[in-house]
């Protein structure tokens, strides 16, 4: 009768979907998907690490919205709800001015681990735009992405050592630039993988 | 500040979309945006690398704000195998978030993704690594897992490198875990373990963590080495500043590593386990509450693993009362987050019984916690009441969540209902503490409390004599006082009409209770309110009032509109002061002990076993009373065949307890009022209404089941000494059905004795189904009784039944339907027949679904089909699925069964062939007409996966439709 009806999901959907011949288990932790929205339900980065359809992704983040929107600031940062993903997981998010960072992950994942990734992926950002805030990330989709990449990998944590992610943002950034340069420079190196036809 | 991609062309473009006033607005900015770029990547004008990130972040971008990009992939594709590295860096991005449904361009990466891999520049290597493991296709984890577990183990791998692929091999490895085998991989573990760097071990503890998730079998040479990183994070020792977190070491790593150690089910190695023991212990005894929220969180992160751990390792129960005391201190905290996490761990640790006095003791300061303002928290506090509920604190606990549920959210009402039912079924102490408790938990929530729930109380009540006054004085008071919920009312009316004499003097008071509520009873309730008065009336026969009333309103329900209404008040009518009132009003016979409904629907929750209840073994077994054990074919004679017909035989299969009941409970054994009825022949034409009264209420269901085996062969030893069993011939039940789902003519049933076949029509609302029954076999088949027991959604009239069928002889048996709603309940056909000698019954279901009254529209324009379209937003009236088949998909059979379903093919209205519009007209007399909307999109490519999308304004119709369709594609 309340059996978890996922929202996202049908239960045969899932299954069809069962990795390959093994269902991952209720102790799997992986983290389902990194969410940024603004206060009015606007997306502003979004990470999903299961395969969806637009649909499903749409439906995740307005339910998702919803959860987190509508809950005072003094109340804790959890929310149980098995609509999403089903039963195992549950809605670990933080609100800060006029973002919410969301992240739905399996109950298997430490709650106050995936609180403090939050606080750190928000440090993080904050020390590398210098002060943080929304249109920093509007503008700057790419770099607010690489930055999450080098933090969550494939639903799971990669790195929690803030110096060592915006470290390896910037050697990224840096090799970008410096190649671009030299690309530039030589035409012999210009991009010739595809005819201009693909273009 | 410094922007990476720093694209004027971008930011203008979202600037003009966040300048965008309205929704409209915006799409139509984007679509212009869309065709822009589509134009941009066709022309043969080259883009310049600079364009082509562009244009490829401006979909990105659109991307994010929630809109279907459905190009751009080639361009993705070949970004990636670009030799510049902002091109690949993009190209990647791309890739993994457009191409997920892709399969064609996935396999077009893989080739570039290698290159990657074996690449010398870590960036490339990282990139790839990324993406495989953002996208995690299966695919990959066949093409690519050899040079990922390389990448991991190989020793020239940097750091940056190797903890990537760590986490690209868990992703490939929960695709197929074949990648690696337990004897060589448990040792690369161990010496991942050893690594210094604490990115390289927290990547690795997670690889662990998935792949023991999985089976930790071979895997348990690393405990030591995951105690020894243990060791290292919790006494920090050799942790670089960077990975410190508000001063505490890597609390991830720290958290991971006791994660990883409870997929392991014992320690073996003592020295390991005495070194792991002293770090828990040391743990939970300097937990200290740190003013700063950020390391108080990461403190208590791992304090909760550390505990969660020390439980499932079994440690001894003195450290685990330590730990419930530092929970208690948690659950009184007044940060919202550790108070949240406490209740949840002491729910955890509820599961150790020794631990179940000390948590007892936080009593108080959990029942606060129902009124804490925040819902999540609310929900953990009563997770946790219900499982530290037992004999000694049942009273307390359930009268907390009883007044509780007059406050409690909607959205937590029907689980509290459901656990309040649950733990007053479990643990109760004595039979009219549940019985008080049940009824007030009807009368506070009755929205949420299932039929089965009072079923239960009626059947207790029924079956001890001590709790009926006690019962029927409660309802009394609870009417009295006020409440009108209906499914009070429908307890009320049953338990008063049953027991109300057993309250010296109240009749009238009674009377005039129910009296006032039947006006605006629903008419299941009105049904019986009417029996109770028909027992009143009975019982109290020299109350003149009474009697004259009741009579009135029998005269006014006689020509209601309801049929079973109409029929029931004009029966009681007819017996109200014969003599064989007295028995058919008699009061009912105890139930035959059963399992509780409401047990079995909680069976999933509830852990340990249920504890019977003391005193409801008294039932009645099912041999002693020779009435019931009548065989169908007596009552057959005893009724006459044409009443037969009407009344359908009381066997209702089980299940029928999810069905409404529309019956009256206390005629639910017409074997046992035919009993009655035998006694004196000449009584039998005199009560010739009498047996149709009891019958077709019985047809409707026995809310309280257990009587459904005596119909089938008389008694349980004969029917399985039985010669006579059916047996199915030239296919199943299940397809005969599913096959005339979509066809009005066809087979239904057939076993050696009887063939049915069924042919329909449907016009609008109504349908007439006639029914071929044919003997197969060489002797006549006898007492032929067919019936539909009533659904609210459908009305059926089944005509004459012969009584007999001659060998090799067929009978038609036409049925009229009416659709009053669309419903997901199918009407039932039973079919009971006696050959050589035994009776036979079957329970069949009649191919009355919602799209039988499905019409085709024969011309649509396409303006008005689309106007409909999309004046249906989205789920549950519009639904949308993804499918993959195993063979192509034949458009014209598909062409076909659409049709065949009622639908009609709007042709032209989509010009893709490879598409399917259509619609139909659903009809029934509660709603009148509504229209069903189709469109089926056939990937054009490989036929193989289709999208099906079904609206229309009822949410019902719109899945059964949907469901139907997808299971004939």
């Amino acid at each position: 009768r309340r059996a978890g009806r996922s929202l996202v999901l049908g239960k045969e959907e899932a299954k069809e979907r069962g990795e390959g011949g093994f269902v991952p288990s209720g102790a799997v932790a992986m983290i389902r998907c990194f969410l940024v929205i603004n206060n009015f339900g606007k997306p502003r980065l979004i990470k999903f690490y299961e395969r969806l359809t637009n649909e499903q992704r749409q439906r995740t983040i307005e339910h998702a919205f919803r959860l987190v929107s509508k809950r005072l600031d003094d109340l804790c940062n959890f929310v149980e709800d098995g609509s999403l993903f089903g039963d195992d997981t549950h809605v670990i998010y933080r609100h800060f001015a006029t973002l919410y960072f969301i992240v739905v992950c399996d109950k298997a994942e430490s709650e106050l681990g995936i609180l403090d990734l939050i606080q750190v992926y928000v440090e993080t950002l904050d020390k590398s735009f210098e002060n943080v805030c929304e249109l920093d990330i509007i503008f700057n989709q790419q770099k607010a992405g690489l930055i999450l990449d080098q933090m969550i990998t494939g639903g799971l944590v990669l790195e929690t050592n803030s110096q060592e992610i915006e470290k390896r943002y910037k050697e990224l950034e840096k090799s970008m630039k410096q190649q671009d340069r030299e690309a530039s420079n030589s035409p012999a190196n210009m991009y010739k993988g595809a005819s201009p036809r693909t273009f | 500040m410094s922007t990476s991609g720093g694209y004027r062309g971008l930011q203008n473009f979202i600037n003009e979309i966040r300048q965008c006033q309205s929704k409209e607005q915006e799409r139509a900015r984007i679509d212009k945006e869309l065709a822009n770029i589509r134009t941009k990547f066709k022309s043969d004008r080259g883009l310049s690398s600079y364009e082509k990130k562009k244009y490829i972040w401006k979909l990105l971008y659109i991307y994010v704000l929630g809109y279907d990009v459905e190009f751009g992939h080639m361009e993705a594709v070949a970004l990636i195998s670009s030799t510049k590295f902002s091109e690949k860096q993009v190209g990647y991005i791309a890739a993994s978030v457009l191409l997920h449904e892709n399969l064609e361009f996935v396999r077009l990466v893989i080739n570039t993704m290698q290159k990657d891999l074996l690449s010398r520049d870590e960036n490339y290597q990282c990139m790839a690594l990324t993406a495989i493991a953002n996208m995690g296709g299966r695919e990959f984890a066949e093409a690519l897992s050899g040079e990922v577990l390389k990448l991991l183990t190989s020793s020239s791998t940097r750091t940056v490198v190797r903890k990537k692929a760590a986490l690209c091999v868990l992703r490939l490895f929960r695709r197929n875990p074949d990648i690696v085998s337990v004897d060589t991989f448990a040792l690369k573990l161990c010496n991942l373990l050893q690594e210094r760097d604490l990115g390289v071990l927290l990547s690795s503890m997670s690889l662990l963590c998935g792949v023991v998730s999985h089976d930790p079998q071979g895997y348990e040479v690393v405990i030591p080495k995951v105690v020894g990183v243990l060791e290292r994070v919790a006494k920090g020792i050799d942790i670089p500043q960077d990975y410190t977190y508000y001063g505490i070491p890597s609390p991830w790593l720290h958290v991971k590593a006791l994660r990883a150690l409870h997929y392991f089910p014992v320690i073996e190695n003592d020295t390991v386990w005495t070194k792991l023991q002293e770090i828990l212990r040391r743990t939970i005894s300097s937990a200290p509450i740190d003013k700063n929220t950020n390391k108080n969180n990461a403190l208590h992160a791992i304090l909760f693993e550390s505990i969660s751990l020390m439980m499932h390792l079994n440690m001894d129960s003195e450290v685990l009362a330590q730990c419930v005391t530092l929970l208690g201190k948690f659950v009184s905290i007044k940060e919202p987050n550790i108070r949240y996490l406490g209740l949840e761990n002491m729910s955890r640790l509820s599961l150790v019984p020794e631990m179940m006095s000390t948590i007892k003791s936080h009593q108080e300061q959990i029942v606060l916690s129902l009124h804490d303002p925040d819902i999540s928290i609310r929900r953990r506090a009563l997770d946790l009441l219900y499982r530290m509920c037992d004999r000694d604190n049942s009273h307390e606990v359930v009268d907390q969540l009883l007044s509780y549920l007059t406050t409690a959210d909607f959205a937590i009402r029907e689980e509290l209902a459901l656990k309040i039912a649950i733990l007053s079924e479990r643990f109760a102490s004595s039979l009219k503490w549940y019985i008080d408790v049940i009824i007030s938990l009807i009368d506070k929530a009755g929205d949420h409390v299932s039929d089965e729930v009072w079923y239960r109380v009626v059947q207790i009540v029924t079956n001890n004599e001590s709790l009926q006054s006690h019962a029927a004085a409660n309802v009394l008071r609870k009417l009295q006082d006020g409440s009108s919920h209906e499914t009070m009312l429908k307890l009320s009316a049953y338990i008063l009409g049953e027991f109300g004499q057993l309250l010296q003097g109240s009749g009238r008071d009674i009377f005039y209770l129910l009296k006032d509520r039947l006006g605006s009873a629903t008419v299941l309730t009105k049904g019986l309110i009417l029996s109770a008065f028909a027992k009143i009336a009975t019982r109290n026969p020299d109350d003149a009032e009474v009697t004259q009333s009741v009579a009135e309103i029998f005269r006014r329900y006689g020509s209601t509109p309801d049929a079973e209404l109409q029929q029931r008040a004009v029966e009681y009518a007819a017996l109200a002061g014969k003599k064989e009132a007295g028995t058919v009003m008699a009061a009912m016979p105890k139930f035959p002990e059963r399992e509780s409904a409401l047990l079995k629907l909680i069976a999933a929750e509830t852990e340990g076993s249920a504890l019977p209840l003391a005193g409801a073994g008294r039932g009645r077994p099912n041999t002693d009373a020779s009435a019931d054990a009548l065989p169908p074919t007596q009552s057959g004679d005893l009724l006459g065949l044409d009443d037969a017909i009407e009344a359908p035989p009381a066997a209702i299969p089980v299940d029928a307890l999810t069905l409404p009941s529309a019956g009256q409970a206390q005629s639910s054994d017409p074997l046992d009022l035919l009993g009655g009825l035998t006694v004196s022949e000449s009584a039998a034409p005199a009560a010739a209404p009498a047996p149709s009264a009891a019958a077709p209420s019985a047809a409707g269901a026995d809310p309280f089941g257990g009587f459904s085996d005596l119909i089938v062969g008389g008694s349980g030893e004969e029917a399985s000494g039985s010669k006579v069993q059916p047996q199915l011939m030239g296919g199943t039940v299940e397809d005969w059905y599913a096959k005339l789902c979509v066809a009005n003519k066809g087979i239904l049933y057939q076993d050696q004795f009887l063939q049915i076949g069924i042919k329909a029509e449907f016009q609008k609302s109504q349908g007439r189904v006639m029914l071929f029954l044919g003997n197969k076999h060489t002797g006549d088949l006898t007492n032929v009784v067919v019936a539909v027991p009533p659904v609210p959604a459908y009305r059926v009239q089944v005509g004459a039944v012969p009584n007999a069928i001659a060998t090799q002889a067929q009978v038609q048996v036409p049925v009229a339907v009416s659709c009053v709603e669309a419903s997901l309940d199918v009407p039932k056909l039973q079919v009971v027949y006696t050959v050589e000698g035994e009776a036979v019954k079957l329970n069949l279901q009649l191919p009355l679904i919602p799209t039988k009254f499905l019409a085709p529209v024969a011309s649509v324009d396409g303006n008005s089909f689309f106007s409909m379209w999309k004046s249906i937003p989205g789920p549950p009236k519009k639904l949308q699925q993804i499918v993959q088949c195993e063979e192509q998909v034949d458009m014209g059979r598909l062409q076909g069964m659409i049709g065949s379903v009622g639908f009609a093919v709007a042709q032209g209205l989509d010009p893709s062939p490879n598409n399917i519009v259509a619609i139909g007209t659903f009809s029934c007399e509660s709603a009148g007409e509504a229209a069903v909307m189709l469109r089926l999109e056939v990937d054009p490519r490989s036929l193989k996966q289709y999208r099906i999308t079904v609206a229309s304004t009822n949410a019902l119709l719109t899945s059964s439709t949907k469901d139907l369709l997808l299971k004939n594609i």
